[in-house]
């Protein structure tokens, strides 16, 4: 106010009289301040905030050279990258997304997860910033699972993809070979374990590394398009291939070829019976590769990889992986830099990230040509050629299914594992979940859109639960508290007796 | 007296009473709100009036089985503790009372457990517990018992439960015996003395002198382990996810509620299964200091 007051009253052309100086001054003074906090708005608010799971190794060190570059390209910005360990990520996410404070720039895994934000409307659609020079240099197949209603709302990273791992030393000495179909698999883990060596090496604790048998069985035997449809309700979850495959599963967990302990023990400590050689193989995505070169480098000579084997009278085609893009960055809709996140985006699916990505931490980019034999690590070229003649990539179940579903998925298929549960049951559990989640999402579409057009509420279908238990308990729970107020309030007031 | 001074104790209690009110009434009122309501924990806009299909889900649904096996292994976790836990941390800080040297030291090692993270104890038992690596295996294979080994977080569910609620005693019973060795340490020597007089052996004096004289301190760890017991979560969650050897053979409803609200994004339900438990623990502990606290 004083300096418009200020720029008001001071006039060029009139003399400065002893009163204007005064002004002259605030209106200095003001500006000042006014500039200064332009400026100082300026500075805090090019400040990009950044969440990530490399905790890390090599890939910590791609990452944050990414980042580093960046910041050189464009200075007076500046990056806060804070990586997270896998599962308090996702914890620290939902977290922040429900408070409304979420990062600019978050890893994501693409599939089911990152589409429940997007329905959620917190995560910002890149289609228009996706230019066709940038789209050209990813590779289609993984961009795939970012993309929700034919629009673009991640960049992929990075390509996992499970194989099976092999300690090339004790094939030898067993005289085995990897396994051309499923039967020859069968055999081989038969002989492993004769040989007195744990033939699998597996940790369900978390479910999912379980979960890759049962996707590429299902998908051996039944293709992809059975999942899909059941995904959509097109089909059902107890199709024949996914009954089938559990079946598999069950056959393979009664012939006790994992670890003793495989249902309570993780990742971390199935790779070490792995890189220990106390275990034969591991079916495992190809970041087993980076772990291997942190924690025991000189097992590298002795592991080697094949692909997950045909299963005969399956229809699926054999040449199909399992895998996903273990990373993905994705804009949150509330950020206020959305020109700058989209290039940080970009210098992390860049190139020269790749190359880091490939040469320091073994894993294969999602950015193409980046990839040369000569310049990767063995194990990540050969898992490069199994990918590249790889027909599609079919993403892990729990990633492509909304939350609740992906994880009744890993329930049933540890149970499965456990053998508590047959593969009918199973199946039909899925089944039911999933009808259920249908029913729950039409039901709030429909008071949604009842709401929006504001006329008569429609009637709903009466739910199946029985309603009457709940109600009845509470309606007990009242009766009984109001009259354990009535006696309380009866003996305070009541006649006081005297002995 | 007058205004002044009835004004001056809500004067300084309201700060502590605001606190309370905003960290712990609030958020369980809220909860209560949340319970009625099928929101995805995400989305503040998309929750939808369900009333009470929640409580349905649980107590007699589709969710129910599970709900009910959780609790289930709540009692034995609360049954198993007062059990274990009290005796043994009774008799440690009747030992430790009798006039044993180091007695500083003890209870120093005892309360140890205590004073560890849960994380860091629930990583350690179960790394104590691995088939492959674990301590107590390598112990068994090194005396020639290696047949013995097992896997015990991922064999039978029984045995994985009752690993958990052994590592959960060792945590707690430290605790228990410093609060008893308090009790014990405040009863007057005179009246043990006042007994050998009257010719009373050591186990009629504890029974008629310690015990009743205690009542006090062993209905508040007592209780304590109840309220504990029930709402636990720590350990298991670190030790199995509550998913060990199979999903749900260890949940107890804290985890399994966790599992519900933030895995599967259900927050309706979430809120549901916490107002449950909470109207038990509530009911359990009013229950229990109705019978045996004061009597006079």
């Amino acid at each position: 106010m004083a300096a418009s007051n200020g720029a008001k009253q001071y006039d060029a052309e009139k003399p400065a009289s002893p009163e204007e100086d005064g002004l002259n001054f605030r209106a200095i003074g003001c500006s000042i301040r006014g500039v200064s906090s332009a400026v100082w708005l300026l500075l805090a608010a090019t400040e990009l905030s950044f969440w990530h799971i490399q905790t890390s190794g090599p890939a910590k060190e791609a990452v944050e050279a990414a980042v580093g570059r960046f910041e050189q390209r464009h200075p007076g910005v500046t990056v806060k990258a804070t990586p997270y360990e896998n599962d308090a990520f996702k914890l620290k996410l939902r977290a922040a997304m429900g408070a409304d404070e979420p990062p600019d720039v978050f890893h994501t895994w693409g599939g089911g997860p990152l589409k429940t934000l997007v329905d959620a409307g917190k995560v910002l659609d890149l289609t228009g910033r996706f230019e066709a020079s940038w789209r050209s240099t990813i590779v289609e197949s993984v961009l795939s699972f970012c993309i929700f209603d034919g629009k673009v709302y991640a960049v992929p990273a990075d390509i996992g993809v499970a194989l099976f791992w092999y300690n090339t030393k004790i094939f030898e000495a067993n005289g085995l070979k990897p396994p051309a179909n499923y039967s020859e698999f069968m055999d081989v883990v038969k002989k492993l374990k004769a040989g007195g060596v744990i033939p699998i090496s597996l940790g369900m604790k978390d479910a999912w590394p379980g979960a890759f048998y049962f996707v590429y069985l299902s998908n051996r035997l039944g293709g992809s398009g059975p999942f899909v449809n059941a995904a959509e309700g097109r089909g059902s979850f107890e199709a024949p291939c996914f009954v089938e495959a559990g079946r598999k599963v069950a056959e393979l967990a009664a012939l006790d070829v994992f670890p003793r302990d495989f249902l309570s023990i993780g990742y971390d400590e199935s790779r070490k019976l792995f890189f220990e050689e106390k275990a034969a193989m591991i079916l495992m995505g190809t970041w087993i590769i980076a772990h291997a070169r942190k924690e025991k480098p000189e097992f590298l000579e002795k592991m080697d990889c094949f692909p997950f084997p045909v299963v005969e009278g399956g229809e699926g085609d054999p040449s199909v992986v399992v895998g996903g893009t273990n990373t993905a960055y994705a804009i949150a809709s509330t950020c206020k830099h959305i020109d700058l996140a989209v290039e940080l985006v970009k210098e992390l699916t860049s190139e020269e990230f790749a190359a880091e990505w490939v040469k320091k931490a073994g894993r294969i980019p999602a950015i193409k040509g980046a990839v040369k034999e000569d310049e990767v690590p063995p194990q990540t070229f050969k898992a490069f050629q199994i990918l590249s003649s790889a027909s599609a990539i079919q993403l892990y179940y729990d990633q492509y299914l909304p939350p609740e579903l992906g994880e009744r998925h890993k329930e049933t298929t540890k149970l499965l594992f456990a053998r508590r549960m047959t593969p009918e049951d199973a199946a039909a559990r899925m089944e039911a979940t999933a009808k259920e989640i249908r029913s729950r999402q039409s039901r709030r579409a429909a008071d949604t859109a009842a709401e929006r057009s504001a006329g008569p509420r429609p009637v709903e279908p009466e739910p199946e639960t029985t309603r009457s238990v709940s109600f009845w308990l509470l309606t007990v729970a009242v009766l009984a508290a109001l009259i354990l107020l009535i006696k309380t309030i009866l003996k305070r007031n009541g006649p006081t007796e005297h002995p | 007296m007058g205004r002044q001074s009835i004004l001056r104790p809500w004067a300084f209690l309201a700060l502590a009473a605001a606190v309370y009110f905003v960290f712990a009434v609030f958020p369980i009122a809220q909860s209560f709100l949340y319970s009625l309501y099928d929101w995805d924990l995400i989305s503040p806009e998309k929750q939808q009036f369900v009333g009470l299909e929640n409580y349905d889900r649980i107590l007699a649904g589709s969710e129910a089985a599970v709900f009910w096996l959780s609790l289930w292994h709540n009692i034995i976790l609360l049954v198993l503790s007062l059990v274990i836990q009290l005796p043994i941390a009774f008799v440690l800080a009747l030992i430790l009372t009798a006039g044993i040297y180091w007695k500083g030291l003890f209870r120093t090692l005892y309360f140890a457990p205590m004073m560890m993270s849960t994380v860091a104890v629930g990583l350690l038992w179960k790394n104590i517990y691995g088939y492959d690596y674990g301590l107590l295996n390598e112990l068994l294979r090194a005396v020639g018992v290696g047949k013995l080994a097992y896997p015990w977080l991922a064999g039978d569910a029984t045995v994985a439960l009752l690993a958990i609620v052994g590592t959960v005693s060792w945590r707690f019973i430290g605790f228990h015996t410093v609060i008893l060795m308090a009790g014990l340490e405040s009863i007057p020597r005179e009246l043990y003395e006042a007994a050998r007089v009257d010719g009373a052996t050591g186990w009629q004096a504890v029974q008629y002198i310690t015990l009743p004289l205690m009542r006090t301190p062993l209905v508040i760890c007592a209780t304590l382990s109840i309220i504990g017991a029930l709402k636990y979560f720590d350990i298991v969650w670190v030790m199995t996810r509550g998913d060990a050897p199979y999903p749900h053979a260890t949940d107890l409803t804290a985890t399994y509620l966790y599992k519900v609200a933030f895995d599967t994004y259900r927050g309706g339900l979430g809120s549901a299964i916490a107002v449950a438990l909470f109207v038990i623990t509530m009911g359990v502990s009013i229950l229990f200091l109705r019978g045996f606290g004061k009597k006079r």
